[in-house]
């Protein structure tokens, strides 16, 4: 801030249209000035080319390679493929078991959330454990009147969202049981949680994953043989469950002693306050931490394709290798991209106004 | 005040703490909680120990002085086939180490400037780089690594069709040809040294006239940059320019395109993390110090140098701690392009070779867990130094 800019500032008068202003204030000062013409410069010379490939000389309808003009993008690739990348190897005609198994977890999520606002805790876990077991064995087709599908055949962006819904609350649940140790006063609970959270946060998770993938057969009974995909949910969720953990630790040390001071006072049990007063308000304030760890989960699903599981990211470059359709490269990355930017953003956006809403409730 | 009553009050043993009076389910849940743990142990072992002699595995680390039998195609150290296993896993560690610390000084510098456009008062440069922070924050790293590598550099063109400058620097599907100086280890220690005589000037300068220019961080780098490359040009007898050789390349150096697709993907997909950790911090800073500072009629580079910089860095250094920390595992997934770090050549390489799962990834993850926790402690300790300069 110098003083130039200052006087820059006040002597926008009012009355003057957004145009001038926008022009007055990126041209301030010299520095500021500088900046946008740098930003002019990479914006123009990034964006105009960006453009032109991806919309003035793409190509969006066809059935086949050959509708390719190959002078912009293919997105004919994307709309032809779009069955391998929502499904992977699912067999077509059994898809509508992936989409019941969806809408399954969508509503336990949907239902389990529901029901902790109104403090059903036991409600909420036996819902949402519900929803994760009856999805689980929908996306497998395991119940009666299903068709089996194989694992190796599970695969695209239904996979990752799959992963995400068993991940998130799995890891959350044992996340708040693990803050919980960590501020117990018992030496043995505390420090079996803070060893296994430090553990979990200092070892990356595809060495996780590989310690799930390869070493849990060789842990279990011969005869126990938890099947790949169980393998790999395992391995994400103890992972999680220690940024969770963490930051639902933040909350519950800024929840202040005289909240609970109060609700002992008023003849609550101990189980109670935790429920009504110290986790209410602890969850609202880790709420920024607690969508991060989301956000972070969703990202995280994607690196299973290094133990050989294709989520939407391992079908988007299984999808690139057919050589059908020449170099598609760009097309299948910046569309796998699009999509995992859209699941983050809709999550943010829904953080976001949690947070506004538990911003009014304490104005009130 | 408290803190101190605290320490010097006598602290019951573990065990009283345990068996605390008054607390009986505490401490049958304790007591459960070991015992529970104890059997799990029990019980993993027992049916790890038949799953192995039931497939005729033997346990150990014996298998670590067995020559490597591969070759990496990345390492800073000298290593062919021949060389035994521990020196692979010494090249993995060298390699992510390497991968880590290149990504965090890139990372940061870049952060730098998306930070200065961020914090810009033109609308369309701070626009820009909250668009450019929002893009990496919402997308897997796996995804820029994968494209970085498939998309852009394993696609280059072959070494016929390659891009040259000047006939001496390549750049095609094989990678960066550069031409490399002949100079011996003293000439390297020397640029060395002098190569940090300015930085440690700069240090001592501060502290005798902050607001000269010799006091300043960032040309006293740009200095130290200077020397080093004088010092190995003047004292280089000969360059090895790389030259095409049939149907490769001979001499020279070489940056395989595994590298830089690395480095682009982590140091652009940090830099951004990075740059929202500097805004929080800066933005932190009372306004009144940037006014204090006008008022005593510094210009807005020393404002931002000497006043603001060093409060903001004081904040930034426990959640940039974490962010380091999460670099360094981040070099994991370079698993994925078959670059050799710690992970694939323990974990994948060396595991598959040998058929020693449990020993190679339990070395695995306790070097990632001495690493992680080493840099943790180290930034602790370098946090608790600035806290201490602050309350002096």
């Amino acid at each position: 801030m110098t003083a130039q800019a200052g006087t820059a500032n006040q002597d926008r008068t009012p009355g003057r249209n957004a145009v001038s202003d926008f022009i007055r204030r990126s041209f301030s000062d010299r520095r500021t000035g500088i900046v946008t013409v740098l930003a002019l410069i990479i914006l123009v010379g990034g964006g105009v080319p960006f453009l032109e490939w991806a919309l003035f000389n793409a190509d969006f309808v066809g059935n086949g390679p050959a509708d390719c003009r190959r002078v912009g993008a293919c997105w004919v690739f994307i709309a032809q493929k779009a069955g391998q990348l929502g499904y992977g190897f699912y067999p077509q005609d059994l898809r509508w078991q992936v989409n019941i198994s969806m809408a399954v977890s969508a509503l336990g999520l949907v239902g389990a959330f529901a029901a902790a606002r109104r403090y059903q805790v036991a409600l909420a876990a036996a819902v949402y454990a519900v929803s994760v077991v009856l999805s689980f064995d929908i996306f497998g087709g395991r119940l009666p009147g299903l068709t089996q599908v194989a694992v190796e055949k599970w695969g695209g962006l239904t996979l990752t969202l799959l992963l995400f819904s068993i991940g998130v609350g799995v890891s959350f649940l044992l996340g708040g049981l693990l803050a919980m140790g960590r501020r117990s006063e018992r030496p043995v609970i505390r420090s079996i949680a803070s060893v296994y959270v430090e553990f979990m946060r200092g070892v990356p998770l595809i060495a996780i994953l590989f310690v799930a993938v390869i070493l849990l057969p060789l842990f279990l009974p011969s005869g126990a043989d938890a099947n790949l995909f169980l393998r790999i949910v395992i391995g994400i969720c103890l992972y999680t469950s220690s940024y969770m953990a963490e930051a639902i630790r933040a909350g519950l040390d800024a929840v202040p002693t005289g909240s609970r001071e109060a609700a002992y006072a008023l003849g609550l049990s101990n189980w109670n306050t935790q429920k009504l007063v110290v986790f209410p308000q602890a969850l609202t304030i880790s709420l920024p931490g607690l969508i991060n760890t989301m956000v972070a989960l969703v990202k995280d699903t994607s690196l299973v394709i290094i133990v050989g599981v294709h989520d939407l990211l391992g079908s988007t470059q299984l999808a690139i290798g057919d050589v059908a359709w020449g170099n598609v490269l760009w097309e299948g990355y910046f569309f796998a991209g699009a999509v995992y930017f859209l699941m983050c953003y809709v999550l943010n956006c829904v953080g976001r106004h949690l947070e506004a809403k538990a911003r009014r409730a304490t104005a009130r | 005040m408290l803190a101190h009553l605290e320490a010097t009050a006598p602290k019951a043993s573990w065990m009283r703490r345990v068996l605390a009076r008054g607390d009986l389910v505490g401490s049958l849940v304790q007591i459960a909680l070991v015992a529970a743990l104890a059997g799990g142990a029990w019980y993993i072992v027992s049916s790890t120990m038949a799953n192995l002699s039931s497939r005729g595995i033997t346990t150990g680390f014996a298998f670590l002085s067995r020559p490597a039998g591969f070759d990496v195609a990345f390492s800073l150290l000298p290593f062919t086939s021949a060389s035994p296993l521990w020196m692979a896993l010494l090249v993995g560690i060298t390699n992510t180490l390497f991968l880590a610390v290149t990504g965090m000084v890139l990372g940061t510098l870049l952060a730098f400037a998306v930070v200065s456009f961020r914090l810009s008062k033109s609308p369309l440069a701070s626009g820009l780089a909250a668009g450019y922070i929002g893009l990496f924050r919402n997308t897997p790293i796996l995804l820029h690594l994968l494209f970085w590598y498939f998309a852009v550099f394993a696609a280059m063109p072959n070494i016929r069709n390659g891009l040259v400058l000047e006939d001496a620097i390549f750049l095609n599907n094989r990678g960066l040809f550069v031409p490399w100086p002949q100079l011996s280890g003293w000439g390297w220690l020397i640029a060395c040294v002098l190569a940090l005589l300015p930085i440690a000037a700069s240090r001592w300068m501060r502290r005798q006239h902050p607001t000269s220019a010799f006091a300043r961080i960032d040309l006293s780098l740009l200095l130290g940059l200077v020397l080093f490359v004088a010092v190995v040009v003047i004292a280089a007898t000969s360059w090895e320019v790389p030259v095409r050789a049939g149907l490769g390349m001979r001499g020279g150096a070489l940056v395989i395109p595994e590298l830089m697709a690395v480095i682009v993907a982590m140091c652009t997909y940090s830099s951004a993390f990075i740059a929202e950790l500097l805004r929080g911090a800066i933005q932190g800073i009372d306004r009144g110090q940037t006014e204090a500072g006008q008022a005593l009629g510094l210009h807005a580079g020393a404002i931002s140098r000497l006043i603001v910089f060093p409060q903001a860095i004081r904040v930034v250094i426990p959640p940039l701690t974490n962010q380091y920390v999460n670099m360094i595992k981040q070099t994991a997934i370079v698993a994925a392009i078959a670059f050799p770090d710690l992970m694939l050549i323990m974990g994948k390489t060396v595991l598959t070779q040998t058929g020693q799962a449990i020993e190679s990834l339990m070395i695995v993850t306790s070097v990632y867990l001495i690493i992680s926790l080493t840099a943790a402690g180290l930034m602790h300790l370098y946090a608790a130094k600035l806290k201490a300069v602050g309350q002096r």
